[in-house]
């Protein structure tokens, strides 16, 4: 592993780790308001001060972090899940079955992805579990398209064939000598994917499109502050700071486990 | 042992930009045999078919015509024990070995899938491999990037003696390697031959490798047969042109002796 | 003036873990004008560093010392720049793959014309073109006209070889480096590319370094052949044959080809090259040496008399 690697799985274990453990690490209720502690700045007792209903940022901001980390992870799964599936059957049959499939990718990837975001959520109504169903509908035609090149290339590679000559059956071939060498790339998508989505989760709630108050998630908790942006700094740079530093250790982990993946970087 | 009869296989190949596709025959009726327990090679510049040929006979790619006879019977790799007879070893050490398998494991796949062995008889037969082919037991926890080329190829060579083969088809097995690792890997397959009367189709572009190797020799030019038969003949004398023009290229040989200053 | 003047050269790799590799130990060589000299040894033996470090090509992990005078020019600590006047005009490198020296988006005409633009600053487009289709000439090419229209990927490795050779040579270099330069390519071939090789040598004038690990080949090229092992020169005069070699492993070098003559027993070398990382005062052939004696181990031997044994075969010259 590199420091690269190292560094992003460390901020991103902790950000994870914070939302995990939410309920322990702060004794104030994310919804409760106090009214006659409205827009209090950071002080001992709210550490990033209240917003403008008199609630704890900091809980918010944790219970925040649970939102748009799951967001994050569950909506990459969804788009792992459909992409490598869709990838790995065209990479692996080719001929008619890869072209139904990349023909469809194709399709999916002529609509733009806003519009497409916003049809759905007009039909969905905006909710937590359809925003992560919506990132997830609309993200995977990347990585169907990686994967079904890695697959058409570790396909042709000699190892490959020396498993056929061992005489071994088609899934074996595929579950001992392909999947294991492409799901590097998978990993790599995955934590840039994460991260997409938690911007993408953001961008949405801030639009008020996507996780709806009083439920908090970094992104609408931005959107409340924006009104009091010249008075309560803190009710921006704090959950501004939070998803910058999500989607950085994602992207820094990524950086990382690609270098990590690519043989010829690690023979060095 | 293996004769092969007229065998012919040509490739599609589709231009990128160009929308014409045109037909290119690598081999164009092809007939030789190799003798049970003899070393046959197979020489011939790139393009010639060698490598097309030496796929074929190990069932990697199916001919268009043609046929391939091993022991007689028309060649067959649809049963694990039919496959196993015929084995082929890679020009390409790295790319033949799966990056994610140690070598202990990418050894015990052959012998687990082919023979029902205990834990301790696999251990065992992990081991005589390696033994069999110079490897040191300590290089079986040892991925194939953190081998050397030599090492790598002993491996690619184990992992194909691990079937028991009967025919051995080696493509161009030591030409990516360097001169002493090289004459190790030959002295190796020549040991093999002598030593378990191996039956070796031998594919190379060196012709020092075949003097020094086989008894029998293929010369392809351009997917047909220019030359065939014993090396020691075929090299005294050679019949055709190209033959020659082959033999006094070789650095080393007395055509070749010019002497820049 | 020497053509080619190495003085105490030492090249040293830094690793990952702050290990470090001794690629290159204590180099001294110097090569006349228009003499050829071939550099010969296994892979690990440090003889493209030495080839790259004419030419101060270095990966960017490695430490230089000493020094390096092309044709009067000091190449080491010198910025890019500075060795413009140097790579191509002093003295021009081809490599072992000519398929990958060239650029796959261009055209010959193109890549060899954009050398002779930056160096020689002809800028007439016909003078440009006529010598262009010179140059390929001189390196041998027939129907020059179809190669200086083609894209690398149309022609065969011979073709691209000799076109590397005429890029290589457009700034009109006395010195021509040569790292494996027919290592990829079919005998025939082979042989084709060597005598353009002689050939060039001797219309030009050249001083010719060739790396290969063919000692043969490096016979038909040069009459001084450096032998290189772990680093160092074990052997450096004019060898032709094993029985020419007073360095064990250039005999070794010579006997582990197969013949084409005769049939004979395989030769062998044991063992493999050392490990680098690390070096100790005893002679580095001396675990795969059958000459091997207490005196070998105990003490590294220095280059006398060109060459690097305790014990060198006597032979008659």
């Amino acid at each position: 592993m590199n420091k690269m690697a190292i560094t992003g799985s460390i901020i991103a274990g902790l950000l994870v780790l914070t939302a995990i453990c939410a309920p322990q690490l702060t004794s104030y209720d994310y919804k409760a308001q106090e009214i006659s502690q409205r827009l209090q700045p950071p002080s001992g007792s709210h550490l990033f001060g209240t917003d403008e209903l008199g609630r704890d940022v900091f809980s918010r901001m944790i219970y925040g972090a649970r939102t748009s980390i799951s967001v994050g992870l569950i909506a990459v799964f969804l788009a792992v899940l459909i992409g490598v599936g869709l990838g790995a059957i065209a990479g692996f049959f080719g001929g008619w079955i890869d072209n139904v499939i990349m023909r469809f990718v194709d399709i999916v990837l002529t609509i733009p992805t806003l519009f497409l975001i916003l049809m759905l959520i007009v039909f969905l109504g905006p909710s937590i579990t359809n925003v992560m169903i919506i990132i997830g509908l609309t993200s995977w035609t990347d990585i169907a398209r990686i994967i079904r090149a890695e697959v058409m290339s570790v396909k042709k590679l000699a190892y490959v064939d020396a498993a056929r000559l061992i005489g071994l059956r088609r899934r074996d071939i595929i579950r001992r000598h392909i999947l294991p060498n492409i799901m590097g790339p998978v990993f790599v998508y995955m934590t840039f994917g994460i991260s997409g989505a938690i911007l993408m989760e953001s961008g949405l709630s801030f639009l008020g499109l996507g996780v709806q108050p009083p439920h908090p998630s970094w992104g609408n908790i931005l959107t409340g502050g924006k009104d009091y942006i010249e008075s309560a700094w803190w009710l921006v740079l704090y959950p501004g700071a939070a998803i910058f530093t999500a989607v950085f250790s994602f992207n820094l982990l990524g950086e990382g486990l690609r270098d990590y993946f690519n043989p010829k970087l690690r023979k060095e | 042992m293996l004769k092969v009869i007229n065998l012919k296989k040509s490739y599609n190949i589709t231009g990128l930009y160009d929308h014409g596709s045109h037909t290119v025959k690598a081999v164009d009726g092809v007939d030789f045999s190799v003798k049970k327990g003899s070393i046959t090679a197979l020489v011939g510049e790139s393009g010639s078919g060698k490598s097309t040929i030496a796929r074929c006979v190990a069932g990697l790619e199916t001919p268009d015509s043609g046929e391939i006879l091993i022991d007689g019977m028309k060649s067959d790799y649809s049963t694990k024990e039919k496959r196993r007879r015929v084995q082929y070893i890679f020009q390409d050490t790295l790319g033949s070995l799966n990056p994610r398998m140690r070598v202990g494991e990418a050894l015990a796949e052959p012998l687990k899938y082919h023979f029902e062995l205990t834990a301790a008889a696999l251990r065992d037969g992990v081991a005589d491999v390696m033994l069999s082919t110079g490897l040191r037991p300590e290089l079986s926890s040892k991925y194939p990037h953190e081998l050397s080329g030599g090492q790598r190829q002993r491996v690619v060579i184990a992992r194909a003696l691990a079937m028991k083969p009967q025919f051995l088809v080696a493509d161009e097995p030591v030409s990516s390697l360097d001169v002493s690792v090289q004459a190790q890997i030959l002295k190796l397959f020549s040991t093999l031959n002598e030593v378990s009367g191996t039956t070796m189709l031998f594919i190379t572009h060196d012709l020092r490798v075949v003097r020094s190797l086989a008894q029998d020799v293929v010369v392809l030019q351009s997917g047909r047969v220019a030359e065939y038969g014993q090396v020691e003949a075929v090299f005294a004398s050679p019949k055709t042109v190209y033959t020659r023009t082959l033999l006094d290229s070789i650095p080393g040989a007395p055509a070749a002796k010019k002497k820049g200053g | 003036m020497n053509a080619i003047k190495v003085k105490d050269l030492n090249v040293t790799y830094r690793l990952d873990r702050g290990e470090r590799l001794y690629a290159i130990r204590g180099i001294d060589l110097s090569v006349e004008q228009g003499e050829s000299v071939a550099i010969a040894g296994e892979s690990g033996c440090g003889k493209t560093t030495l080839a790259h470090a004419l030419l101060n090509l270095l990966a960017r992990n490695s430490e230089p010392s000493g020094s390096v005078v092309i044709d009067g020019e000091e190449v080491l600590g010198r910025s890019n720049r500075e060795l413009e006047k140097v790579r191509g005009v002093k003295a021009g490198m081809i490599f072992q793959d000519p398929g990958a020296s060239l650029n796959p988006l261009f055209t010959v005409k193109e890549q060899v014309e954009e050398t002779l633009k930056v160096h020689l600053r002809i800028m007439n487009k016909d003078e440009l073109e006529d010598k262009g289709l010179k140059l390929l000439e001189e390196a041998g090419i027939a129907d020059n006209r179809r190669v200086y229209g083609s894209y690398p990927h149309q022609l065969s490795g011979g073709l691209q070889q000799r076109v590397m050779t005429a890029i290589a040579l457009s700034c009109g270099p006395k010195i021509l480096i040569a790292d494996e330069p027919t290592t990829a390519l079919d005998v025939t071939v082979q042989a084709q590319i060597v005598s353009m090789l002689i050939r060039l040598k001797r219309e030009r004038g050249l001083t010719l370094v060739l790396i290969t690990h063919d000692l043969h080949l490096a016979c038909m090229l040069c009459k001084r052949i450096i032998v290189m092992y772990a680093g160092q020169i074990v052997e450096d005069g004019e060898v032709n044959s094993a029985e020419d070699a007073r360095h064990p492993y250039t005999r070794a070098l010579f006997e582990i080809i197969p013949d084409i003559s005769f049939k004979k027993e395989f030769k062998v070398i044991p063992g493999s090259v050392p490990d680098l990382k690390k070096v100790e005062n005893k002679c580095s052939y001396c675990d795969r040496c059958p000459n091997a004696a207490q005196k070998c181990r105990e003490e590294a031997p220095g280059l006398t008399d060109g060459v690097r044994c305790w014990y060198p075969y006597e032979v008659k010259r």
